[in-house]
């Protein structure tokens, strides 16, 4: 397999301990070789098919209805403060690259 | 009062006797928690029962108000949001996660009268076919306490076979709706793709699943079909399926009617691997289908074979995309945001939440999607599953498909979990009509020892009522229905 499980990990967002990383590398060597099947049909004039219904991008009636409460998102966040919900920092520092 | 034993009749039945007589419908319920209080322990069909007082109330409400549905409870897979009740996916990512909504297929069973009684076991996610990926354990098979009740709606079918509920709601990706049922000795069914609002159904793969029903005949499919069906506009992908009338028509399918002589088809390359046992119960069942007048051939399909890696590659890729939510600060589960920075944060309690299956398959998905790989395995599973479909629909148009809906046994509890693809070959009968859109239910062909083993018909994309009248006449003919195990 031509890609680390660190760049899939990063992809994935998770981070496997040293067992688990073993297990799982195994097991992905093994799912691609089976995916690779599809390397056997013919596709050449094929378009590929997203979507299974004919349905075309539908709109609903521009009206409001209850949504989610203020109150419930507060109450469920970890943290919140004035009235903002508190995320991880994105800034991280010079010495981490977030991309290879 | 008179006393009825309700327990074990299907739905059209019980509702006989408890329109307009609570007293009946409280007894109903009372035998049916009996039953939860007796074999839940082991079963563990349920991750969630709500108490039984708020049941009974809610239930004797709306059988005085003179509702369609009069109280009957259903179960409902717990990747299908209800209000206020706890929905876990079968996830510790989600173990205290409480919808503020209810799914629409809910909301439109709870205004037609019906009560949730629980949210049922599956598989993390819906992601497996044994309900053995689940945060919570696995449920057990009540026709063999030894062995899975399949997945990933196992639960569901569990609570429906041993009767700790009337009907279920389930969800079908590739076949988690019809693999339970065919293990369980019930009906199951999923719809055309867009049949039933996906609104509040928790996504796995967005272009494959659909809300799936299993209950104890087809007949049961049909009535509560009525309720459910619609447009929705909160889900752009619903159709509009027009059902009135079809259920009566369900009801009164019997010994002297005429069936239709529909024509069963049998693509060889779906009985590619089809344990010996099996083969024979299925086969069995369609002689005594063709012995009715039914017509039967056999067409081949080489590309059938590209099914299950056009399916995995489609489900992991759209997995991963629709499993990135998890691990927000908002709902589900969370740490304190204010300790890591945001990769971190989300990497680990992402890796604490999701069990195995999970993360490969998401893993794989963030893989098939990623620049390089996107033409190499998502384009050309996207491009296959046409191909299928091109391949498919115009035996769909003349006749039905028909295969096993399992190719193997139900496996013994832990026989099937440690090697990944022998667990994906057990789907290769069921992806087929998740990839091309189409209707399929699962019916009871029989039994190889006290096993129970399930046929598999395919219809048409929206002939859905046709599919399950169909169904309706192969349960009739080969004579399985309504069956319970001594558990």
């Amino acid at each position: 397999m031509d890609i680390t499980i660190e760049r899939l990990e990063r992809l994935a967002m998770l981070r496997l301990g040293g067992d688990e990383r073993n297990a799982l590398a195994k097991d992905i060597a093994e799912i691609l070789d089976f995916f690779r099947q599809l390397d056997e049909v013919e596709l050449e004039n094929v378009e590929p098919l997203f979507h299974v219904i004919e349905k075309g991008a539908t709109v609903r009636e521009d009206m409001t209805r209850p949504g989610i409460s203020r109150e419930w998102v507060e109450g469920s966040a970890y943290r919140v403060v004035d009235g903002y919900i508190v995320g991880p920092r994105t800034i991280v520092g010079e010495e981490r690259e977030s991309h290879q | 009062m008179r006393s009825v034993n309700l327990i074990n009749r299907p739905i059209h039945e019980v509702l006989e006797y408890i329109r307009g007589s609570p007293e009946l419908l409280i007894e109903y319920l009372y035998r049916l928690y009996e039953r939860i209080e007796r074999y839940e322990k082991i079963l563990r069909g349920f991750i969630t029962i709500r108490p039984s007082e708020e049941v009974i109330r809610e239930a004797v409400e709306a059988n005085r108000e003179g509702k369609a549905l009069a109280g009957i409870p259903i179960a409902v897979k717990d990747n299908i949001s209800t209000a206020g009740l706890r929905t876990t996916c079968g996830s510790a990512i989600l173990k205290d996660y409480i919808p503020p909504y209810d799914a629409t297929v809910v909301e439109r069973l709870k205004r037609a009268g019906s009560v949730v009684i629980g949210k049922t076991n599956m598989d993390e996610f819906a992601m497996g076919s044994t309900t053995e990926t689940s945060f919570f354990g696995p449920s057990r098979n009540p026709w063999d306490l030894s062995r899975v009740p399949g997945g990933s709606s196992g639960g569901s079918a569990v609570a429906v076979s041993a009767y700790l509920s009337p009907a279920s709601l389930g969800s079908d990706t590739g076949g988690s709706v019809r693999n339970p049922a065919a293990y369980t000795a019930t009906f199951g069914y999923k719809p055309t793709y867009g049949v039933l609002s996906r609104y509040g159904l928790i996504a796995y793969a967005s272009s494959l699943d659909q809300i799936g029903l299993i209950t104890r005949d087809s007949v049961d499919a049909a009535l509560l079909l009525e309720y459910i069906v619609g447009e929705d506009p909160m889900d752009p992908t619903s159709l509009d399926l027009k059902v009135s009338g079809f259920y009566r028509i369900a009801l009164n399918m019997g010994e002297k009617t005429d069936f239709p002589n529909a024509s069963l088809i049998a693509i060889k390359e779906m009985w590619e691997g089809v344990e010996e046992d099996i083969y024979k119960v299925v086969m069995s069942a369609i002689d005594k289908l063709v012995s009715s007048g039914f017509s039967y051939d056999e067409v081949s399909v080489p590309e059938i074979r590209y099914a299950l890696p056009a399916y995995y590659v489609l489900a992991f890729a759209e997995a991963s995309s629709n499993l990135a939510r998890y691990g927000i600060p908002i709902y589900g589960l969370k740490e304190d945001p204010m300790n890591l920075p945001w990769d971190e944060y989300y990497s680990k309690v992402r890796s604490m939440g999701f069990g195995r299956e999970v993360k490969r398959r998401i893993m794989l998905g963030s893989y098939i999607l990623s620049a390089g790989y996107y033409e190499q395995y998502y384009l050309k599973a996207l491009k296959v599953r046409r191909v299928l479909r091109d391949k498919l629909l115009p035996f769909l148009r003349r006749g039905y498909i028909v295969s096993p809906t399992m190719p193997v046994k139900p496996p013994r509890l832990g026989e099937a979990i440690e090697d990944p693809i022998k667990l994906y070959a057990m789907d290769i009968e069921t992806v087929v009509p998740n990839l091309i859109g189409s209707p399929a239910i699962s019916v009871v062909a029989g039994f190889t020892g006290s096993l129970p083993v399930g046929l598999q018909i395919i219809g048409p994309p929206m002939g859905d009522k046709d599919l399950i009248l169909i169904g309706r006449a192969a349960e009739i003919i080969v004579g399985y229905y309504n069956m319970s195990p001594q558990i």
